[in-house]
Parts: C-alpha cells; sequence; structure tokens
C-alpha cells in the first residue's frame, strides 16, 4: 500500500472491565480495514490486542476493574503495524513470563494462561518498557509475512 | 455468539458453535454449553467451522466441556476449524488432548469407531 493511504497514529481509550473488549475490537478491525491491511494480518491483530487487553484486565490487579483505563494507540513503525497498549496496573512484563506446559492430557491441561503465548506466536516482535509507572507494551506485525 | 444442536442418525451430537469465541461470546453460551455435555454421556462433535475467533478464554471453555464429558464417560471431538482457529487452537497443544478432525464426517466415523 502507498504510504501516503497510512494515517496517523489512532488511539482508544477504555475501562478495565472486560465487556470493553467487543469496544477494542471492533476499533481494532475498522482501523485495519481502512489501512487495507491483508485478512490474516487483521485477524491476528485483532487476536492479540484482545489477549493483551484480557492479560491487563484479569491480570494486572489480580482483579477486574481495579486500576482504570488502557490506552491503545495503532500506527506504522517502519513498515509494520505496531499496536501500543499502556496501563497504569502493576509492574508486568508478559515477555518474562514462561509458556505453560503442554498438556499430556486433558485431565492435566491448563485451561487458563494461553493468552501470552498466542500474543507470542501471532505477532511478530514483542517490546516492553515500564514508564513514569506505567506498563507499555508494543506489538509489531509485518503486514507482509507469511502466513 | 449462538450453540445450535443436532442429533445425528449416528448416536452423535453435533454441536454447532457460531460466531466469536472471545469473553462475551464464551459468556453467551457456557451455561447451555455445559449444560449439553456435563449432565450426560454422549458422543459429541463440536462443529468449528462457523467460528470465526477463537481467544485463550474460548480455550478454557472448550477444555472444560471436553473434561467434563470424559468424566462421564463419553467423549467431544472438535471439527473442521478455520485456519486461524485451528492455529490458536495448537498453541495450546488443544490438538494433542482434544481430538480435532477437517470435518464433521471424519469426526463421527472416529468417534463411533471408538465408541465401538
Amino acid at each position: 500500500m502507498p504510504s501516503s493511504d497510512r494515517e496517523p497514529q489512532a488511539s482508544l481509550i477504555v475501562g478495565s472491565e472486560l465487556r470493553e473488549l467487543s469496544r477494542v475490537s471492533a476499533w481494532v478491525q475498522d482501523w485495519a480495514q481502512r489501512q487495507r491491511l491483508p485478512a490474516r494480518v487483521a485477524q491476528q491483530l485483532d487476536l492479540c490486542s484482545t489477549e493483551a487487553v484480557t492479560n491487563i484486565m484479569t491480570h494486572g490487579t489480580g482483579e477486574e476493574a481495579a486500576h482504570g483505563s488502557i490506552l491503545l494507540r495503532l500506527g506504522w513503525q517502519d513498515g509494520d503495524v505496531a499496536l501500543e497498549v499502556e496501563d497504569g496496573g502493576c509492574p508486568f512484563d508478559p515477555l518474562q513470563t514462561p509458556d505453560p506446559v503442554p498438556a499430556s492430557s486433558l485431565d492435566q491441561a491448563h485451561v487458563g494462561g494461553w493468552g501470552i503465548p498466542i500474543v507470542r506466536r501471532f505477532s511478530d516482535g514483542m517490546h516492553y518498557r515500564r514508564e513514569d509507572g506505567r506498563n507499555c507494551l508494543t506489538l509489531l506485525f509485518r503486514p507482509t509475512a507469511p502466513p | 455468539m449462538e450453540l445450535r444442536t443436532e442429533q445425528l442418525a449416528e448416536g452423535i451430537e453435533k454441536i454447532s458453535l457460531i460466531g466469536r469465541l472471545d469473553s462475551a461470546g464464551t459468556q453467551e453460551i457456557d451455561m447451555r454449553f455445559a449444560a449439553l455435555v456435563a449432565t450426560r454421556k454422549l458422543l459429541a462433535v463440536v462443529d468449528m467451522s462457523e467460528v470465526s475467533f477463537l481467544a485463550s478464554i474460548g480455550i478454557r471453555t472448550l477444555i472444560t466441556n471436553a473434561r467434563a464429558q470424559k468424566q462421564r464417560g463419553g467423549e467431544m471431538a472438535l471439527a473442521s476449524p478455520q485456519p486461524l482457529v485451528e492455529d490458536v487452537l495448537k498453541v495450546a497443544g488443544i490438538d494433542t488432548i482434544i481430538p480435532l478432525y477437517p470435518d464433521v464426517d471424519t469426526a463421527c466415523s472416529a468417534l463411533k469407531a471408538g465408541a465401538e
């Protein structure tokens, strides 16, 4: 896509209740459509933003709706789609979280903990920084990357 | 999110999930899904072909219900996921703990063979 079609950064602020996830998804899908992202990349962006935000909502403080708003930004960074997710919860670096051990049987399977492994698998880059008492997670998506 | 059931001729219950299996979607179907698979022994195939989105919260629903059905002595299989949904299932290793088939017919044959 010609770079002239690329709009400046878009942003969205949502509360930290799970019901806000539908707003996040609608916003991401709308942006992806305006930027004419390939369908697969748009789906990966939708999935990873859902997981990153869900993680903040449910793990940021151990309980839902306890630490105010979450700020999301979408834009372009050196040809990649960059999604930034910022929250004021306890310091939490998802890059340092080990993946759950894959289950060997249905009885032993972990029902949760798959959000970060999903983000790891479906984004093309992850960066975390703690700044001014806030968690800032950046996820990158390469529109030209093969599926 | 919608959940539809159909009794297939071979004594198999087909459970079709339609929509986004995300936080809102799982809330919409969780009670009905659990009521279906946790209360009696079944051979159940979950038709995933119309699930357009699977988040980690939906993985929880699938594992919980497959486990509940196993405890009843039956089996729950998954069939025909869309490509990205299948990739999400594989990240969590679901394909190794819940039988996953490319289509409903294959799932039915395998469930029947396993029950004999």
